[in-house]
């Protein structure tokens, strides 16, 4: 049901309505004016438009207030008023984005393959660096590779995400911060 | 067997018997090449274009801005989270599959697998976390369902509203599956709306979260530290008087004489609730211990 | 983002320097990979504010000067584009000095790297683009070069292709004249008298039997890359349509044959003017005379690609009844390409019958049967 309908059936239900079956026109009466439908098109007839106008409002204004502000609100839900116009480029800029966007592609895929590179390698380190200590030292590679339970661990609460500009100037960086002093 | 009527001539001077099919057969296709009709059709030219192309109708730009969610999930988080979930040695944890028959009674042939034990449902299998696999947010759904949309509609389109304010996307109606009359719910009432986010309202939707709204929760305990769904999901809630806390709605009080409070789920390619909690804690979100 | 994210106080859209990168080197590349039109070129490369474009007050593709003045480039296009250009130049050249330098490379290796350096050229992208890709001029498309051929297989297989084999197969060509067809050649053809429609026919079109009253020529555009020097190619075009009364059935008849046709990637038009004698000529060309009630007749156009050159000229007894099949098989005929239209007896046919010496055709009428 899209927001068009939505309103219609909204309208419908608040009021009393009479409708001919024998057509595809109904109509209703409110406020004195008669309102028309003719084929899901509201239309007004002629003397009562002309007594709206003198009163001086238009028939959406009628409706009561919280009708009124769920029309709106549903106005503001539309899709329509998001959609930006086409863009139209010339046959020279159309092939400057074109180059502009395949090499942003291509960048943002060399990126991804040097990120998983690098994610191998330390994969590869840590399981180096483990098996050499299970070769050297035993008792510290059991120490080492224990989990206390589940135990993978969390991020404490003030591992932040960066910003530009930090909100706090003043407290940049907490100098005396460790993980002793905070359980306490 | 099955016989096949097959006609092998065309007639000329009288083609009704031959075309009179003896069994309903697919008509062959005698060549590989793959036809798209779409493209084919002389009708809106401009729809042949992929998504991606600037001429298509459906063009929306991806990347307009920096997204510092993204690049310090990739930079910082991306390395710490292979490093606490290295296991040395790992193998693959097989989760519980449907179990064969042992072929002892000719009954077994053919005969649909047994449940696996203990459970339902298949499980998947537990895969150690290495460079290729490491814990990522698929996406983020907000789930808004308000009870007393069954008696005024018009509830339901504020919850759209208030989600689409917070997050910036289109949101989708919700509507009632069945009728439930002991809760008075009647089948297809328009109940509330969801909204799935991810890229980057994903990222603005979770800094606004953890860095503005949870912050101002008076006696906020944090997410329940036995959440999860086993699968990677993670849920929690947000109450309506929580919600007025979103810049959107704060600016703008008097238009929200009502808020609505919302489910909030975090869907991500972790593989355990485990590794889900470690991978969520990393973006500011308090866990607490029951 | 920082690719895309110019620095205002950084304008980095300052003339590209001739031989700066190995897009811009002609000396060992081919013209073909530039754009022919000075001023587009400059508008591309060097962006609208140079010397030379200032006077126009605009992109020189668009013609009126209205159309110029109203148009308006993105913002910071042009500075986006000398990075991204700069950036991809920098990736092409990798490929290009391994097509270069590799002495044991295969063709088909090479070939590869030469495409992989000129894909993402602009001016490449441009002159394909915007230029005829069907009747291409190679100053803008060369298909002699594996890049435009690589191009021109991806269009062609984006709509041609398919428009193509989707006829033949409504159309039942495939399997009624040849079992099945791996397309790898565009096919086109037309008849270009001037009494007649003057464009290429799309598979499966109708025509009347004045259009096609003298011999269609054909545009046979190879995309792989082969010997095409020594490749020879033989044209049948085939009507399995022919009423056969006493075996009440139907019978393929040959319309024409043409053998040992020889093309270029470029000059490609099969045109019987062109040609030097007959030697060419397994069949002479017999135009679509469909008898009174006959409905539409299918003409299938195949084209093969011959293992070796005949020196002679296989012989066939006649038109009728001839098996296509056969044919190919005995002369190792490779198919690659189709093409069809259709023809229906219509006013016009008993003009063309007399032209070419035909006894005047049957008219079926129903009868009926017990």
């Amino acid at each position: 049901m899209n927001n068009r309908q939505t309103i219609r059936s909204l309208i419908q239900q608040s009021r009393s309505w009479t409708s001919s079956p024998s057509s595809y026109s109904y109509s209703y009466i409110h406020n004195g004016a008669t309102i028309q439908f003719i084929r899901n098109k509201r239309t007004t007839s002629a003397a009562s438009s002309s007594s709206l106008k003198k009163m001086g409002r238009n028939s959406a204004e009628s409706l009561s207030p919280p009708l009124q502000r769920a029309v709106t609100q549903l106005s503001v839900l539309s899709a329509r008023k998001k959609m930006p116009r086409l863009l139209k480029l010339s046959n020279e800029d159309l092939i400057k984005h074109q180059t502009i966007e395949k090499a942003w592609m291509l960048y943002k895929k060399d990126k991804a393959i040097e990120r998983s590179m690098r994610l191998q390698r330390q994969y590869e380190s840590i399981q180096d660096a483990l098996d050499t200590l299970e070769s050297i030292n035993p008792h510290l590679y059991k120490l080492a590779t224990s989990t206390n339970g589940e135990g993978n661990g969390r991020f404490p609460l003030e591992f932040r995400l960066p910003t530009d500009a930090p909100p706090n100037s003043e407290k940049l960086w907490p100098q005396q911060f460790s993980s002793t002093n905070l359980q306490k | 067997m099955q016989k096949f009527l097959v006609i092998h001539t065309r007639g000329f001077s009288n083609t009704t018997y031959a075309q009179k099919a003896a069994c309903s057969i697919v008509k062959p296709v005698h060549h590989l090449v793959k036809i798209d009709k779409n493209r084919l059709s002389p009708r809106f030219p401009e729809l042949n274009y992929s998504k991606n192309d600037i001429r298509s109708p459906s063009f929306k730009p991806t990347e307009t801005c920096q997204d510092r969610v993204r690049e310090h999930y990739l930079n910082t988080i991306q390395p710490d989270l292979l490093l606490m979930n290295y296991q040395h040695k790992a193998d693959i944890k097989e989760g519980l599959k449907k179990r064969g028959w042992d072929g002892t009674s000719p009954y077994h042939i053919n005969r649909a697998p047994r449940k696996p034990k203990g459970s339902v449902a298949q499980f998947p299998d537990i895969h150690p976390i290495k460079w290729n696999n490491i814990p990522e947010i698929k996406n983020i759904v907000l789930n808004c369902y308000v009870k007393e949309a069954k008696e005024n509609q018009l509830l339901a389109i504020s919850a759209a509203l208030q989600l689409q304010q917070i997050t910036g996307c289109k949101p989708k109606m919700i509507y009632s599956k069945s009728d439930v009359p002991s809760w008075k719910v009647r089948k297809g009432h328009h109940m509330g709306a969801k909204v799935e986010l991810s890229g980057y309202p994903m990222s603005q939707f979770l800094t606004t979260l953890a860095e503005i709204v949870l912050p101002r929760i008076r006696e906020y305990k944090g997410i329940s530290d036995k959440s999860g769904n086993r699968f990677g999901g993670l849920s929690f809630g947000l109450r309506p008087e929580d919600v007025r806390f979103f810049p959107e709605i704060d600016s703008n009080q008097d238009l929200w004489p009502r808020t609505f409070g919302m489910h909030i789920n975090i869907n991500t390619t972790a593989q355990t609730d485990e590794q889900t909690r470690a991978l969520v804690s990393a973006f500011q979100l308090p866990f607490h211990k029951a | 983002m920082t690719l895309l994210t110019p620095r205002r106080t950084f304008h980095l859209a300052k003339p590209l320097r001739q031989n700066a990168g190995i897009w811009s080197d002609f000396s060992k590349r081919s013209e073909s990979l530039r754009i022919p039109s000075e001023r587009i070129r400059k508008y591309i490369l060097e962006g609208g504010d140079n010397k030379d474009n200032i006077t126009l007050n605009g992109p020189p593709s668009l013609k009126r000067k209205f159309s110029r003045l109203k148009y308006k480039s993105p913002e910071f296009i042009d500075d986006a584009f000398q990075t991204s250009y700069l950036y991809l130049q920098e990736k092409a050249k990798i490929y290009y000095e391994k097509s270069l330098q590799d002495t044991e490379l295969s063709p088909e290796g090479k070939e590869k790297y030469e495409i992989l350096t000129d894909i993402n050229n602009p001016e490449v992208q441009y002159n394909f683009q915007f230029h005829n890709k069907l009747e291409n001029n190679p100053k803008f498309i060369n298909y002699e070069l594996p890049v435009y051929r690589e191009l021109g297989k991806k269009h062609w297989e984006s709509y041609s292709q398919m428009l193509l084999m989707q006829r033949l197969e409504t159309l039942q060509v495939i399997p009624d004249t040849m079992p099945t067809l791996v397309p790898r050649m565009e096919v086109n053809i037309k008849f270009p008298i001037s009494t007649s429609v003057n464009k290429w026919i799309e598979p499966g079109e109708s025509l009347s039997s004045n259009v096609t009253s003298f011999e269609p020529i054909f545009k046979l555009q190879e995309y792989d890359s082969l010997d095409i020097e020594n490749q020879k190619y033989t044209i049948l075009i085939v009507n399995p349509d022919e009423p056969d009364l006493e075996n009440d059935t139907f019978k393929t008849s040959l319309c024409y044959g043409l053998m040992n046709i020889q093309i270029s990637y470029n000059d490609n038009i099969v045109d019987l003017r062109k040609l030097k004698g007959k030697e060419n000529i397994l069949m002479s060309y017999l135009p679509p005379v469909p008898e009174k009630n006959v409905g539409k007749q299918r003409f299938a156009v195949w084209v093969f690609r011959q293992e070796n050159e005949f020196t002679e000229l296989p012989s066939i007894p006649g038109r009728d009844r001839f098996n296509i099949r056969d044919f190919v098989e005995e002369n190792k005929l490779d198919p690659v390409g189709a093409h069809v239209w259709r023809s229906e007896w219509d006013s016009n046919v008993k003009n063309i019958r007399e032209l070419y010496g035909l006894p005047t055709g049957r008219v079926f009428t129903r009868t009926r049967t017990i």
